[in-house]
């Protein structure tokens, strides 16, 4: 299901409304989000992100709202049994349900992050707060090999699926410890031949990547002053 | 009690067992937005000497061989991968490794921090498990707390003499462990009970929590076992590489 799960996302971010607008002002605005959501603690507040993240999905990134629910799901699923959870430890209803729509609210936010803005596009402004490079080109690298493993792990999965080897419970235990054993050798395998491409295309050390320019227009400002304006709005008069 | 209904009951009572595997998903990432902004930074600002260690680490050991920057890069997707996937599990239903002891074990702490903060943040990004905002308190539970104490009881169990295997599944299956039960005193942290405080709330969290993880460390103990039965007889010349052949 993950597997599936995974592409999903990234195909929705190249498709997206949003993808001519500068990244890191798509990162900022969605770090505003967060950070308000989780400063003003008010449940009008995360109630007013909820709706209004779910719209800006839709209307801005092009997200069909049967699909951004479906993906809403997964984390909501979480949430609830979380919120439980604190039902029981703290034993006051009242928090837990505010805690519960404060995570959500956040979810949301965060969802529109990772709808809208490219895995490159938020390093290169994790690049512009400086962080470390080496930091960066793990991370990178990393984003990468996990498309190559997951590719590579499907195909064996199918194979070891097709030769029996998840029958019972006692043989999947099997299989998925010799699978996995495999995929770390196929994975060293491939590293080694991945720095072999890298240098023999000049690497000596330093990754660089190619920055596409994004303008940020007046307007996308204008919009996210408005956005939190708005925000301090509601928790001025909804509490 | 008559054998049919001992029997009955005992369905049951495996059945009950069985569901309380079930609903747990990824219950030990605490999601976006779950702890109130202070505890964010402090358990971010608490995370960064082990991550900053981490780093100096790669560092040094790149300036010596650059070619492990892939194999590392490489290890990182491979604790991803490994913790998305679905474990086989009795009910069918959707759990995962957590991959701490795994990662200990084979590349050492200091590595498994830097190359799990990574991991979490594709995890939030890609999966939606966990967050931004949490990610140094999940940072600090899962790929600090967790794999540093699966790394020593690791190293313990083979100072004393312990077989390799049982030292692997102990110290897989005590990291995970250890990692809920950090989880659930975050989250007491951040949420004391009325009465009790910290205390009380920290052992209702455990107690809540406790039916989905302790099965699921016997498994992600075995789990690790039987992938390294796989790796030595696989890849003995790839683990040296790593530098922890001999300890295998």
């Amino acid at each position: 299901m993950h597997r599936e799960h995974t592409i999903y996302m990234e195909r929705y971010v190249y498709a997206s409304g949003m993808r001519q607008v500068n990244g890191d002002l798509k990162t900022g605005f969605c770090l505003i989000v967060l950070i308000l959501d989780l400063a003003l603690d008010s449940p009008a507040v995360s109630a007013f992100i909820v709706g209004t993240m779910f719209a800006m999905a839709v209307g801005l990134c092009g997200v069909k709202p049967k699909d951004y629910i479906r993906m809403m799901g997964i984390p909501a699923v979480f949430i609830i049994f979380s919120g439980i959870a604190l039902l029981f430890a703290s034993q006051d209803g009242r928090r837990a349900a505010e805690v519960t729509l404060r995570a959500l609210g956040a979810v949301s936010a965060f969802y529109f992050l990772i709808l809208s803005t490219t895995v490159s596009e938020l390093l290169m402004t994790l690049q512009k707060c400086h962080m470390p490079r080496l930091f960066l080109e793990l991370t990178y690298l990393i984003y990468r090999f996990i498309f190559v493993l997951t590719d590579v792990w499907n195909r064996i999965d199918i194979a070891a699926g097709a030769r029996l080897g998840y029958v019972d419970y006692r043989t999947s235990l099997r299989t998925f410890g010799a699978v996995a054993g495999n995929l770390f050798v196929l994975s060293m395998k491939r590293a080694d031949a991945c720095y072999d491409a890298m240098v023999s295309r000049c690497y000596t050390g330093e990754l660089r990547f190619l920055e596409e320019e994004k303008k940020c227009r007046p307007r996308e400002w204008a919009g996210i002053l408005l956005y939190v304006g708005s925000l301090i709005l509601v928790r001025r008069f909804l509490g | 009690m008559k054998k049919r209904e001992r029997k009955i009951v005992l369905t049951a009572a495996v059945m009950a067992v069985m569901f309380g595997i079930s609903p747990r998903v990824n219950a030990m990432h605490i999601m976006e937005g779950y702890l109130p902004a202070t505890h964010c930074i402090a358990w971010g600002i608490l995370s960064v000497p082990f991550l900053l260690a981490g780093f100096f680490s790669i560092k040094r050991r790149l300036q010596t061989d650059r070619r492990s920057i892939t194999l590392l890069a490489m290890a990182g997707a491979y604790i991803f991968v490994i913790s998305s996937l679905k474990i086989p599990s009795v009910t069918g239903s959707c759990s995962h490794m957590t991959g701490t002891g795994l990662g200990a074990v084979l590349f050492g702490p200091a590595v498994v921090s830097v190359l799990g903060i990574i991991v979490l943040i594709f995890q939030a990004i890609l999966l939606a498990h966990g967050g931004l905002t949490t990610l140094g308190a999940n940072t600090f539970s899962m790929t600090i707390a967790g794999p540093v104490l699966a790394w020593a009881i690791y190293r313990l169990g083979r100072k004393f003499g312990i077989s390799k295997r049982i030292s692997v599944f102990l110290s897989a299956a005590l990291g995970d462990l250890f990692t809920y039960c950090m989880t659930s005193c975050q989250l007491a942290l951040a949420f004391p009970s009325r009465e009790g405080g910290v205390a009380l709330s920290a052992l209702k969290f455990l107690g809540v929590f406790a039916p989905t993880q302790l099965p699921l460390a016997v498994i992600e103990g075995v789990l690790t076992v039987i992938i390294l039965i796989g790796l030595e007889t696989y890849a003995q010349p790839e683990l040296s590489t790593l530098g922890r052949g001999e300890n295998l």
